[in-house]
């Protein structure tokens, strides 16, 4: 239905939205219009979901005892990390150098390989005390437990495991994974990594104690953060920051390697740190909110819980290598126009080779175009993102000419910009899209376009493609944004 | 989301928690912190922002609970310490020239959970068109109520209200397309 036909749904529905009277007959009139219109429909569902909006891997539990644990600290260091981050900045700066001398201090105990001296915990706040002494703690249903006194090790199942192993220190641990817990002591606590991958969100810590993780490779003391630290299957080490920074030593080095939040690296690897991919930030994030009683998020059971940990770490060990490839490549090259770029086909045949059932290749085939492009979007709601690009791209090369095939080639350019780490990729499926034909998703296809220029860091191209944007598409959401990030390139 | 309506037991426990009472401000917290959250995270753009604004708010009720006189119920009184921190917290985004740009993500997506979908809506909009939009529709503040919490006046609120609608108007209408484009959607 046309725009012009939905307007006075539209004006009726924006009046009573600023508070104005509406009659019983005009919200008949409503019903009936959308009884017989998707677009308003779709709309007024909309306005009503609003209510149910947001919420989606807020550390809830975590939240309610920091804050509690604050409301009752007086003193700085020991509120929780993000009320410590609002203070005014010259209190941060003070707070900061304790805490960066707490990690070199711990830096150099490691080089030094210092005998580790059992010394008490000091205690936070009146739910914790010292691993050493403590009984075990009941705390409120929902919340991660306290590990028990005389615990020595820890190993998840079948299903991830989170545990409050120290005053202000949550560790969660991915399925299969498993760390000891025996020198986890103040002032410097260690958490022994042996197997499997575990994520730690600390709040700012007592001055003059340090917390690391250690693995045969190296150890990844934390600077007050959240951060991961993996044993791949293949035997590598990665650590990943999520928020705050780590110091990363390798194990018989005395060479050290500040990771910054979003960063990752291997350990003992050369390289220099790689950005954190949002596939891994969310799945640690997904980990650090996993809670025991609360398994099945979507309907998911233990054991497909662990199934997918595995199917994310094989993933991840791909993932996990810095995106030298497309990247790099795409640096190195000279600057193209925008209508210069490479064609699909050239960088997106081998996927769809490799993947695409048979039938998908059948001529004329748009029944199975429609399949592979539902298939793609169950699997990217799974969060399987590598076998959705395979199915978005066996979708294209099945109907590449059709609404589908061109809709899996913006949907393909999104995903792998959004969740795989590449814009070059993500380019040529947009360029793909615009060099055709412009169709109803010129506007997303174009939007995309400049997205991953920008992740290319082709500065001029990205400038000349909002330029382009905006003379085409002057009004809407996406044109204020490019206005802004358009002025922000003029005062560069 | 309408506040519950207050009564004598929320004067009572406030009192104790700004007496420092462990077991009230356990209470007030875990009774608060859905709602705090989620108009955190409806109000601020990223998880790691609203999260942060979740705790501050959270902890700025307990501190301030001595001044809960029950003239409204106890959620709307703490839904304006929340705005408040958000408002602030956005404010302080803007001034460290962090813009919403690195949080934009495509309109095409492949989720069917409809909070997901207006999350991503809500996503796109600058944060005054999303703060005037979700306390009216997700909170159900009235105009003028929204004008104060947002010190603006009512005819401002009005104008953004009707921008933001539109603007989700637009995107809504644009996927449609795309649903019809891709099979996924039907024609009624």
């Amino acid at each position: 239905m046309r725009r012009a036909e939905c307007q006075p749904w539209i004006d009726i529905s924006d009046r009573e939205a600023i508070g104005e009277i509406v009659t019983d007959e005009e919200r008949r009139f409503q019903r009936t219009h959308e009884a017989t219109c998707k677009s308003c429909a779709d709309e007024a569902a909309v306005w009503r979901s609003l209510d149910g909006a947001s919420l989606d891997s807020v550390l809830d539990e975590q939240i309610l005892e920091q804050v509690l644990l604050a409301a009752r600290a007086p003193r700085v260091e020991d509120a929780p990390s993000s009320i410590f981050r609002a203070l005014p900045m010259r209190r941060r700066t003070v707070a900061g150098v304790v805490l960066g001398a707490c990690a070199l201090a711990a830096a150099i105990a490691v080089m030094a390989r210092r005998p580790h001296v059992a010394v008490p915990t000091a205690s936070i706040g009146e739910h914790f005390v010292a691993p050493a002494v403590a009984p075990p703690q009941t705390l409120p249903s929902g919340t991660p437990t306290l590990a028990p006194a005389t615990e020595t090790r820890i190993a998840a199942g079948t299903s991830p495991t989170c545990r409050m192993i120290s005053p202000g220190a949550t560790a969660c641990l991915g399925a299969g994974s498993e760390v000891t817990t025996a020198r986890l002591v103040s002032p410097r606590r260690v958490l022994d990594l042996v197997r499997g991958r575990v994520v730690v969100s600390l709040a700012p810590q007592t001055p003059g104690t340090s917390f690391g993780v250690a693995t045969a490779a190296g150890t990844v003391t934390a600077v007050g953060t959240i951060f991961s630290v993996e044993i791949m299957a293949n035997g590598d080490t990665m650590a990943r920051c999520e928020r705050g920074e780590v110091v990363v030593q390798p194990t018989g080095s005395g060479a050290e390697q500040r990771l910054l939040a979003g960063e990752q690296v291997r350990i003992g690897d050369a390289h220099a740190a790689a950005p954190l991919t949002q596939h891994d930030r969310r799945r640690d994030l997904a980990l650090l909110t996993y809670r025991e009683d609360r398994p099945a998020a979507r309907g998911e059971k233990p054991s497909e819980i662990a199934e997918r940990e595995e199917r994310s770490s094989a993933r991840n060990e791909k993932s996990a290598e810095p995106p030298r490839g497309s990247s790099e490549a795409a640096r190195t090259a000279s600057e193209p126009s925008p209508t210069a770029m490479t064609p699909v086909p050239t960088a997106t045949p081998a996927p769809v080779a490799a993947t695409a059932p048979p039938r998908a290749a059948e001529p004329g085939a748009r029944a199975p175009a429609r399949d592979l492009l539902g298939r793609a979007r169950a699997l990217r709601t799974q969060g399987a993102f590598r076998e959705a690009a395979d199915s978005y791209r066996a979708a294209y090369a099945s109907d590449p000419h059709g609404a589908e095939g061109r809709t899996a080639l913006v949907a393909l350019g999104g995903l792998l910009l959004s969740e795989l780490n590449d814009p070059a990729g993500a380019l040529a499926a947009f360029d793909g899209y615009l060099n055709e034909r412009k169709g109803v998703l010129a506007q997303e296809a174009e939007f995309g376009r400049i997205r991953a220029l920008r992740a290319l860091g082709r500065y001029e191209s990205e400038k000349a493609a909002i330029q382009s944007f905006l003379v085409d598409h002057p009004e809407g959401p996406d044109a204020q944004v490019l206005r802004r990030r358009l002025e922000s390139m003029g005062a560069k | 989301m309408p506040a519950p309506s207050h009564t004598a037991e929320d004067l009572q426990l406030m009192a104790l928690a700004a007496a420092a009472d462990p077991t009230a401000q356990r209470l007030v917290a875990t009774r608060l912190m859905e709602r705090v959250q989620r108009l955190s995270r409806s109000l601020l753009q990223n998880n790691a922002d609203a999260s942060d604004a979740s705790q501050a708010s959270l902890l700025e009720i307990l501190k301030s609970a001595g001044t809960f006189r029950g003239e409204s119920s106890l959620e709307r009184w703490a839904d304006r310490i929340v705005v408040r921190t958000a408002l602030r917290s956005a404010a302080k985004r803007r001034a460290e020239g962090t813009t919403m740009w690195d949080d934009i993500e495509m309109a095409v997506h492949g989720s069917s959970d409809p909070s997901v979908i207006v999350r991503e809506y809500l996503d796109r909009l600058s944060e005054p068109a999303r703060t005037v939009l979700v306390l009216r529709h997700g909170f159900e503040y009235s105009i003028e109520e929204i004008a104060e919490l947002t010190a603006v006046s009512p005819n401002t609120v009005k104008d953004r209200l009707l921008r933001a609608r539109e603007a989700i108007r637009r995107i809504v209408r644009r996927e449609q397309l795309l649903d019809t484009a891709s099979g996924r959607g039907g024609a009624r």
